[in-house]
């Protein structure tokens, strides 16, 4: 431990500049490398973005949307365009629940039906026991649900009737699906208010699709505008991402090269070494628990730097980069820096080390 | 030629660590190439036209435009002639033609906007108005670079055009209105995220110059007026535009200040990375210079001790300065090469332009400078046997 700080004291006394050099280079990489991280994981969030869309057009109800009122709206929409609908989701707060119900419907002419693909995949992976509302049943307004039961109960229905906004379903089946209960959307009265409506194509969103709910919806629900992503913009987050490696892979080869020409500086001292009987193994350990010391040291004082003031300036920009790093990610990223770091000195170390000491006393 | 023999043969006795030298270098320039690209791709929308943002303008939406007889507008000159000191008008149109047994959606634009912006493309290249050539979006026809495809003209003559491009899907293309608000207008207005799925139609892009076929002025145009033209003659301007059937007519200073501030915006973004850049690019330079100097150093003590001069030794050092310069730049340019082939096209953002260029020649005579002067100092200054000592 002693020969660590020795050798430590002696580079920042006889090669202040070098030290600084280095101390540059390890700052710079680590700094990159967090901040790779981050850059990392918005790209792929973008991404995801990007390939996620056509999928749905969202909107949010405002006060005139009424289960009536939405039932107008979607009766109101070119025939066509219902063709091209896969299905339609909405929600609403019904007493006595907590939470919001969700319905999933489809229009057959005038008529509202079960969604099939829903059905299908009801019956397939979401069913408990019982049976999913027919056709029938929906598009006359029956008063029949679906309630929650455990995943994989296979139990009977325990209650034959439930009261949802003061009205008595009769339960037909059970799900794991959802903590709330499944009921017809006919079933619900006129009046009820509802709160968000998503329109899920059977391909993807189009422009005139999204236009003919926009303009027929008269206002009564708050349409999001789709967002088409430039592609481009991957190419960008490339660019940047293979900045980040190369300007670590600089950074990494410059702490190498200078902390081998520290080693060549140190001949004498390394001679003396293994002529004293120090063998090549302790040598490289010692080199290395210096390099070790250094390097954890510019890692934790440029996290610090990073987590303080870098993070505050990025997170204008890359808005959710306060939630992607946490204690875990910091050490994380440290044990990948620290082992590579290693790995590179070693080899470093051992081929300036492994000189015979009649080499090394010569050359001297 | 003894000079070079001393100099191949020290080459070859520390080849490792030119080729770190080599790798260090290259990777300083490449560095440069892809900074210098992001940050012209956050204004690769902004800077074509940034002649219009720049200037007294207007950012115009065309509905269905009509002149003073009541026909459509078929050519940006009409307005440029009719409006009050008007120095250039860039539009784009609707080009009035169909394929054989396929749907696609027509649009061709003015000369200087073909010149100016070019789609990111998947494939082949960008058209100019004078070509036989048309550029098409992704399509369900599986239509190809090379594949040619009859138009048919206003006379029912069929004229046939070659794919030069397949355009990216989602690439900004202009002269389609996009969806987003008109409210405070962009250059990304100028804009539409073209996506084959969300339009439904495929988009051909056709050269403007055809008579065969009629050309209609529709969506964004930008108009640039003189610098002299007074607000008066700017409201002129507007009603008599309106009057040909402009939907909206925004002040180009308006659209300069909310685009200034998107751009700075995503600026912003890159700086952490090209601040790195440019902190480990100087350590890089400076550190390798040092280095590869002080080793040599003993070297060309022993040279001098032998009856060698300095400026000879300096200018072994000077051969090899060059080696390892031209050597990366060898490098540099075979992988920026590869990541600008057409496999790595829309993979990496690589745009080289003289400003680049000139920015990895300075980066390698700075190098070269460094370690041609620091042995030459050092050697002048210090006599050999305290050099031979101390090295």
């Amino acid at each position: 431990m002693k020969y660590i700080f020795k050798n430590l004291k002696s580079f920042i006394k006889n090669d202040i500049i070098i030290f600084l050099v280095a101390f540059v280079s390890l700052f710079v990489s680590s700094m990159v490398l967090l901040f790779s991280y981050g850059l990392y994981n918005n790209f792929n969030n973008e991404k995801k973005e990007i390939e996620v869309f056509p999928e749905t057009i969202v909107g949010t109800g405002t006060e005139q949307l009424t289960k009536s009122s939405l039932i107008d709206f979607l009766l109101s929409i070119d025939s066509e365009i219902i063709d091209q609908t896969d299905m339609f989701y909405c929600s609403a707060h019904i007493e006595p629940y907590n939470n919001d119900l969700g319905f999933r419907f489809s229009l057959s002419g005038k008529d509202i039906v079960n969604a099939d693909s829903f059905v299908k995949n009801f019956n397939s992976n979401l069913k408990n026991s019982g049976r999913y509302f027919s056709d029938e049943e929906m598009s006359q307004g029956s008063k029949v649900a679906v309630i929650y039961s455990e995943p994989h109960s296979k139990e009977n229905i325990s209650e034959p009737f439930i009261t949802i906004d003061n009205e008595k379903y009769e339960v037909i089946g059970t799900t794991w699906f959802s903590n709330e209960p499944i009921i017809p959307f006919t079933s619900l009265k006129d009046n009820v208010k509802i709160d968000y409506i998503d329109i899920l194509p059977k391909t993807s969103v189009t422009r005139n699709m999204f236009y003919e709910y926009y303009n027929k919806s008269n206002g009564i629900i708050e349409f999001e505008q789709p967002q088409i992503n430039d592609v481009s913009d991957i190419a960008l987050n490339n660019n940047l991402i293979m900045m980040s490696v190369l300007i670590s892979i600089i950074s990494g080869v410059n702490y190498a090269s200078l902390y081998k020409y520290i080693l060549l500086k140190r001949k004498k001292e390394l001679a003396v070494f293994r002529l004293c009987g120090c063998s090549l193994m302790r040598v490289i350990v010692i080199y290395l628990a210096e390099c070790f010391f250094i390097t954890t040291s510019v890692y934790i004082f440029s996290g610090l730097f990073f987590d303080i003031y870098l993070k505050k300036v990025i997170s204008e920009v890359l808005e959710n980069i306060n939630e992607m790093y946490s204690m875990k990610i910091y050490i994380l990223i440290y044990i990948i820096y620290i082992t590579v770091s290693i790995i590179l000195l070693f080899i470093a170390i051992y081929r300036a080390t492994k000189v015979q000491i009649k080499n090394l006393v010569s050359e001297e | 030629m003894m000079r070079f023999k001393i100099g191949i043969l020290d080459f070859k006795k520390n080849i490792m660590i030119y080729i770190f030298l080599v790798i260090q270098l290259s990777s300083v320039m490449i560095t440069i190439m892809l900074a210098s690209s992001s940050v012209r791709s956050r204004v690769r929308l902004y800077e074509p036209f940034s002649n219009y943002y720049q200037s007294k303008g207007l950012f115009s939406v065309m509905g269905f435009a009509l002149d003073e007889e009541g026909r459509p507008l078929t050519s940006t000159d009409y307005i440029k002639e009719k409006l009050i000191k008007t120095e250039s008008v860039a539009g784009c149109y609707a080009c009035w033609t169909v394929a054989d047994n396929m749907d696609f959606r027509f649009i061709s634009y003015d000369d200087e906007i073909i010149e100016k912006y070019s789609p990111s493309l998947k494939k082949g290249k960008w058209l100019s108005n004078d070509s036989h050539n048309i550029v098409v979006t992704s399509n369900k026809y599986n239509i190809d670079v090379g594949d040619e495809i009859p138009l048919v003209g206003k006379n029912g003559n069929k004229i046939i055009f070659t794919v030069s491009g397949i355009l990216n899907d989602s690439t900004p293309v202009p002269g389609i209105l996009p969806d987003n608000s008109f409210e405070k207008v962009s250059y990304k207005h100028f804009y539409c995220n073209y996506n084959v799925n969300y339009e439904e139609k495929p988009l051909i892009i056709v050269p403007k110059n055809y008579s065969e076929f009629d050309y209609s002025i529709i969506n964004q145009l930008l108009i640039k007026f003189y610098d002299d033209i007074s607000d008066e003659e700017i409201n002129k301007n507007i009603s008599y535009l309106n009057k040909m059937g402009t939907n909206i007519n925004t002040d180009i200073s308006s659209v300069r200040e909310t685009s200034d501030k998107i751009v700075k915006n995503e600026i912003i973004t890159l700086l952490p990375a090209i601040i790195s850049s440019a902190a480990i690019m100087l350590v890089s330079i400076l550190c390798s210079a040092v280095l590869s100097t002080k080793r040599q150093i003993r070297n060309y003590t022993i040279c001098y001790i032998c009856g060698s001069r300095w400026k000879t030794c300096c200018f072994i050092n000077f051969l090899q300065t060059i080696a390892v310069s031209v050597l990366s730049l060898f490098c540099t340019f075979i992988i920026l090469l590869l990541l600008s082939s057409e496999k790595y096209r829309n993979t990496f953002y690589i745009y080289i332009q003289i400003t680049d260029i000139a920015a990895i020649i300075l980066t390698l005579f700075t190098y070269a400078v460094l370690s041609f002067s620091i042995p030459f100092f050092i050697l002048r200054k210090t006599n050999p046997v305290s050099l031979l000592r101390t090295n």
